[in-house]
Protein backbone atom coordinates (compact mmCIF):
# COMPACT_ATOMS: atom_id res chain seq x y z
CA UNK A 1 0.00 0.00 0.00
CA UNK A 2 1.39 3.43 -0.99
CA UNK A 3 0.22 7.04 -0.65
CA UNK A 4 -1.41 6.68 -4.08
CA UNK A 5 -3.34 3.53 -3.19
CA UNK A 6 -7.06 4.07 -3.55
CA UNK A 7 -9.22 2.96 -0.64
CA UNK A 8 -12.59 1.82 -1.96
CA UNK A 9 -15.63 2.62 0.15
CA UNK A 10 -19.08 1.09 -0.35
CA UNK A 11 -21.85 3.70 -0.26
CA UNK A 12 -25.18 2.72 1.30
CA UNK A 13 -28.10 3.78 -0.98
CA UNK A 14 -29.74 5.71 1.87
CA UNK A 15 -26.64 7.93 2.03
CA UNK A 16 -27.25 9.13 -1.54
CA UNK A 17 -29.78 11.79 -2.48
CA UNK A 18 -29.75 13.10 -6.05
CA UNK A 19 -26.14 11.87 -6.46
CA UNK A 20 -25.09 13.85 -3.37
CA UNK A 21 -23.41 11.55 -0.86
CA UNK A 22 -23.72 12.13 2.88
CA UNK A 23 -20.51 12.68 4.83
CA UNK A 24 -21.79 9.87 7.07
CA UNK A 25 -20.65 7.46 4.37
CA UNK A 26 -17.09 8.26 5.47
CA UNK A 27 -17.62 7.88 9.21
CA UNK A 28 -17.48 4.47 10.85
CA UNK A 29 -20.87 2.83 11.38
CA UNK A 30 -21.70 0.84 14.53
CA UNK A 31 -20.65 -2.26 12.60
CA UNK A 32 -17.24 -0.70 11.92
CA UNK A 33 -16.39 -0.16 15.64
CA UNK A 34 -14.71 3.21 14.97
CA UNK A 35 -12.80 1.72 12.06
CA UNK A 36 -13.96 2.61 8.56
CA UNK A 37 -13.94 -0.51 6.41
CA UNK A 38 -12.56 -0.11 2.91
CA UNK A 39 -11.14 -2.29 0.16
CA UNK A 40 -7.49 -1.97 -0.86
CA UNK A 41 -7.66 -0.70 -4.43
CA UNK A 42 -4.23 -2.19 -5.20
CA UNK A 43 -5.72 -5.65 -4.67
CA UNK A 44 -9.25 -5.45 -6.08
CA UNK A 45 -11.20 -3.39 -8.60
CA UNK A 46 -14.13 -1.23 -7.57
CA UNK A 47 -16.60 -3.43 -9.44
CA UNK A 48 -15.28 -6.64 -7.88
CA UNK A 49 -15.31 -5.00 -4.45
CA UNK A 50 -18.96 -4.05 -4.97
CA UNK A 51 -19.79 -7.61 -6.03
CA UNK A 52 -17.99 -9.02 -2.97
CA UNK A 53 -19.79 -6.64 -0.61
CA UNK A 54 -23.28 -7.14 -1.99
CA UNK A 55 -22.82 -10.93 -2.16
CA UNK A 56 -22.82 -10.83 1.66
CA UNK A 57 -26.33 -9.40 1.66
CA UNK A 58 -25.28 -5.76 2.18
CA UNK A 59 -26.61 -2.91 0.02
CA UNK A 60 -24.35 -0.57 -1.94
CA UNK A 61 -25.21 2.15 -4.45
CA UNK A 62 -21.64 2.08 -5.70
CA UNK A 63 -18.04 2.68 -4.78
CA UNK A 64 -16.21 5.92 -4.03
CA UNK A 65 -12.50 6.16 -3.29
CA UNK A 66 -9.97 8.18 -1.35
CA UNK A 67 -6.21 7.91 -1.62
CA UNK A 68 -4.13 6.90 1.38
CA UNK A 69 -2.45 10.34 1.18
CA UNK A 70 -5.83 12.02 1.67
CA UNK A 71 -6.34 10.33 5.05
CA UNK A 72 -5.19 11.91 8.32
CA UNK A 73 -1.40 11.99 8.53
CA UNK A 74 -1.07 12.67 12.26
CA UNK A 75 -1.04 9.00 13.13
CA UNK A 76 -0.76 5.88 11.06
CA UNK A 77 -4.50 5.39 10.64
CA UNK A 78 -4.66 3.41 7.40
CA UNK A 79 -3.73 -0.24 7.55
CA UNK A 80 -4.39 -3.52 5.84
CA UNK A 81 -6.57 -5.85 7.88
CA UNK A 82 -6.57 -9.12 5.93
CA UNK A 83 -7.93 -11.06 8.91
CA UNK A 84 -11.41 -10.14 7.56
CA UNK A 85 -10.60 -11.02 3.92
CA UNK A 86 -7.44 -10.46 1.85
CA UNK A 87 -8.42 -7.11 0.29
CA UNK A 88 -9.81 -5.59 3.50
CA UNK A 89 -8.28 -2.41 4.91
CA UNK A 90 -9.41 0.12 7.48
CA UNK A 91 -9.12 3.77 8.41
CA UNK A 92 -8.85 3.96 12.18
CA UNK A 93 -10.89 6.76 13.83
CA UNK A 94 -10.29 5.60 17.42
CA UNK A 95 -7.93 8.41 18.38
CA UNK A 96 -10.20 11.21 17.21
CA UNK A 97 -12.99 13.10 18.96
CA UNK A 98 -16.49 13.10 17.47
CA UNK A 99 -15.99 16.55 15.93
CA UNK A 100 -12.61 15.53 14.54
CA UNK A 101 -14.29 12.47 13.02
CA UNK A 102 -16.87 14.75 11.39
CA UNK A 103 -14.11 16.99 9.98
CA UNK A 104 -12.20 14.01 8.62
CA UNK A 105 -15.37 12.55 7.10
CA UNK A 106 -16.15 15.85 5.34
CA UNK A 107 -12.61 15.93 3.93
CA UNK A 108 -12.76 12.34 2.75
CA UNK A 109 -16.20 12.84 1.19
CA UNK A 110 -14.90 15.94 -0.62
CA UNK A 111 -11.87 14.08 -1.96
CA UNK A 112 -14.03 11.15 -3.07
CA UNK A 113 -16.56 13.47 -4.71
CA UNK A 114 -13.85 15.22 -6.73
CA UNK A 115 -12.52 11.84 -7.87
CA UNK A 116 -16.01 10.63 -8.85
CA UNK A 117 -17.69 7.24 -8.65
CA UNK A 118 -15.30 4.34 -9.26
CA UNK A 119 -18.29 2.07 -9.79
CA UNK A 120 -21.99 2.78 -9.65
CA UNK A 121 -24.91 0.49 -10.28
CA UNK A 122 -26.92 3.29 -11.87
CA UNK A 123 -26.87 7.08 -11.58
CA UNK A 124 -29.16 8.26 -8.81
CA UNK B 1 -4.02 16.20 7.17
CA UNK B 2 -3.33 17.36 3.67
CA UNK B 3 -5.98 19.10 1.62
CA UNK B 4 -7.38 16.66 -0.90
CA UNK B 5 -7.85 18.00 -4.36
CA UNK B 6 -6.03 21.24 -3.57
CA UNK B 7 -3.96 20.83 -6.74
CA UNK B 8 -7.04 20.37 -8.88
CA UNK B 9 -9.56 22.96 -10.02
CA UNK B 10 -12.82 22.72 -8.08
CA UNK B 11 -15.91 22.58 -10.26
CA UNK B 12 -18.26 25.40 -9.46
CA UNK B 13 -21.67 24.65 -10.91
CA UNK B 14 -23.75 27.01 -8.81
CA UNK B 15 -23.50 29.29 -5.80
CA UNK B 16 -24.41 26.39 -3.62
CA UNK B 17 -25.80 22.92 -4.02
CA UNK B 18 -29.39 22.43 -2.95
CA UNK B 19 -31.74 19.51 -3.12
CA UNK B 20 -34.67 19.74 -5.51
CA UNK B 21 -36.69 17.07 -3.67
CA UNK B 22 -39.32 18.56 -1.33
CA UNK B 23 -38.59 17.82 2.31
CA UNK B 24 -41.85 15.95 2.94
CA UNK B 25 -41.22 13.68 -0.05
CA UNK B 26 -37.71 12.84 1.16
CA UNK B 27 -38.93 12.18 4.71
CA UNK B 28 -41.57 9.86 3.24
CA UNK B 29 -38.74 7.91 1.56
CA UNK B 30 -37.15 7.46 5.00
CA UNK B 31 -40.41 5.96 6.32
CA UNK B 32 -39.74 2.92 4.15
CA UNK B 33 -36.51 2.08 6.00
CA UNK B 34 -36.48 -1.01 8.19
CA UNK B 35 -34.25 -1.76 11.16
CA UNK B 36 -30.97 -3.14 9.85
CA UNK B 37 -30.91 -0.81 6.80
CA UNK B 38 -27.21 -0.02 7.35
CA UNK B 39 -25.26 -3.23 6.84
CA UNK B 40 -27.64 -5.04 9.16
CA UNK B 41 -27.34 -2.60 12.06
CA UNK B 42 -28.96 0.76 11.25
CA UNK B 43 -32.02 1.70 13.30
CA UNK B 44 -34.98 3.01 11.27
CA UNK B 45 -36.57 6.32 12.35
CA UNK B 46 -40.08 5.88 13.72
CA UNK B 47 -43.14 7.13 11.84
CA UNK B 48 -44.10 9.32 14.81
CA UNK B 49 -40.70 11.00 14.94
CA UNK B 50 -40.75 11.66 11.20
CA UNK B 51 -44.27 13.11 11.53
CA UNK B 52 -42.95 15.51 14.17
CA UNK B 53 -39.95 16.48 12.08
CA UNK B 54 -42.03 17.08 8.93
CA UNK B 55 -44.56 19.17 10.88
CA UNK B 56 -41.93 21.18 12.74
CA UNK B 57 -39.73 21.69 9.69
CA UNK B 58 -42.63 23.04 7.64
CA UNK B 59 -43.61 25.38 10.47
CA UNK B 60 -40.13 26.63 11.37
CA UNK B 61 -38.00 26.47 8.23
CA UNK B 62 -38.52 29.31 5.80
CA UNK B 63 -38.96 28.44 2.12
CA UNK B 64 -36.31 31.00 1.14
CA UNK B 65 -33.57 29.06 2.95
CA UNK B 66 -31.44 26.57 1.03
CA UNK B 67 -33.22 23.22 0.99
CA UNK B 68 -31.17 20.57 2.76
CA UNK B 69 -30.21 17.11 1.65
CA UNK B 70 -31.72 14.62 4.12
CA UNK B 71 -30.28 11.30 5.22
CA UNK B 72 -31.04 8.77 7.94
CA UNK B 73 -28.49 8.16 10.68
CA UNK B 74 -27.41 4.79 12.02
CA UNK B 75 -28.98 5.64 15.39
CA UNK B 76 -32.52 6.17 14.04
CA UNK B 77 -32.20 9.92 13.57
CA UNK B 78 -31.96 12.21 10.58
CA UNK B 79 -29.08 14.30 9.28
CA UNK B 80 -29.63 17.45 7.22
CA UNK B 81 -26.72 18.60 5.05
CA UNK B 82 -25.98 21.74 3.04
CA UNK B 83 -23.12 22.50 0.65
CA UNK B 84 -22.61 26.25 0.72
CA UNK B 85 -19.60 27.08 -1.42
CA UNK B 86 -16.53 25.85 0.43
CA UNK B 87 -18.60 25.26 3.58
CA UNK B 88 -20.12 21.90 4.38
CA UNK B 89 -22.77 22.11 7.09
CA UNK B 90 -24.74 19.38 8.79
CA UNK B 91 -27.42 19.12 11.46
CA UNK B 92 -27.55 15.71 13.12
CA UNK B 93 -30.99 15.34 14.69
CA UNK B 94 -31.64 12.91 17.53
CA UNK B 95 -35.35 12.30 17.13
CA UNK B 96 -35.71 10.65 20.54
CA UNK B 97 -35.12 13.88 22.45
CA UNK B 98 -35.36 16.37 19.56
CA UNK B 99 -31.85 17.66 20.14
CA UNK B 100 -29.47 18.39 17.30
CA UNK B 101 -25.78 18.94 16.70
CA UNK B 102 -24.75 21.58 14.15
CA UNK B 103 -21.39 21.09 12.48
CA UNK B 104 -19.87 23.31 9.83
CA UNK B 105 -16.49 22.89 8.17
CA UNK B 106 -14.93 25.41 5.81
CA UNK B 107 -12.92 23.21 3.46
CA UNK B 108 -10.74 26.13 2.37
CA UNK B 109 -9.64 27.23 5.85
CA UNK B 110 -10.31 24.12 7.97
CA UNK B 111 -12.37 26.34 10.30
CA UNK B 112 -15.00 24.36 12.22
CA UNK B 113 -18.15 25.47 13.99
CA UNK B 114 -20.19 23.31 16.35
CA UNK B 115 -23.36 24.05 18.32
CA UNK B 116 -25.97 22.07 20.21
CA UNK B 117 -29.61 22.91 19.51
CA UNK B 118 -32.99 22.00 21.01
CA UNK B 119 -35.43 21.71 18.13
CA UNK B 120 -38.42 22.03 20.46
CA UNK B 121 -37.38 25.68 20.87
CA UNK B 122 -38.17 28.29 18.21
CA UNK B 123 -34.95 30.06 19.22
CA UNK B 124 -32.90 27.16 17.86
CA UNK B 125 -34.71 27.26 14.51
CA UNK B 126 -34.17 31.02 14.45
CA UNK B 127 -30.45 30.58 15.00
CA UNK B 128 -30.30 27.96 12.25
CA UNK B 129 -32.12 30.24 9.80
CA UNK B 130 -29.84 33.19 10.56
CA UNK B 131 -26.70 31.09 10.22
CA UNK B 132 -27.79 29.54 6.91
CA UNK B 133 -28.69 32.98 5.55
CA UNK B 134 -25.26 34.28 6.57
CA UNK B 135 -23.49 31.37 4.93
CA UNK B 136 -25.59 31.49 1.75
CA UNK B 137 -25.42 35.28 1.62
CA UNK B 138 -21.64 35.24 1.88
CA UNK B 139 -21.58 33.49 -1.50
CA UNK B 140 -22.93 36.62 -3.16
Amino acid sequence: MTDETLLLRQINPSFVQEDKVSSQAFRPTPKDRRKLSVYDGDLITAERAWAHFTSQGFRSAGVLAVAVAECPREQRVVRSSPEHFPEHAEIDFQDFTLNECKRIAERLRDAAKLRGWRFQIEPQ
Amino acid sequence: MNKPGSDRPRMVESRFEVSSIPVRMRLDELRRLKDGWLDGLGKAPTAESLDWLARTFCAQYSADLPRPYIYPTAEGGVQLEWSLGSREASLEILLDDRSAEWHMLDLSSDEQEVRSLNLDEAESWGWLARRLKELAGALG
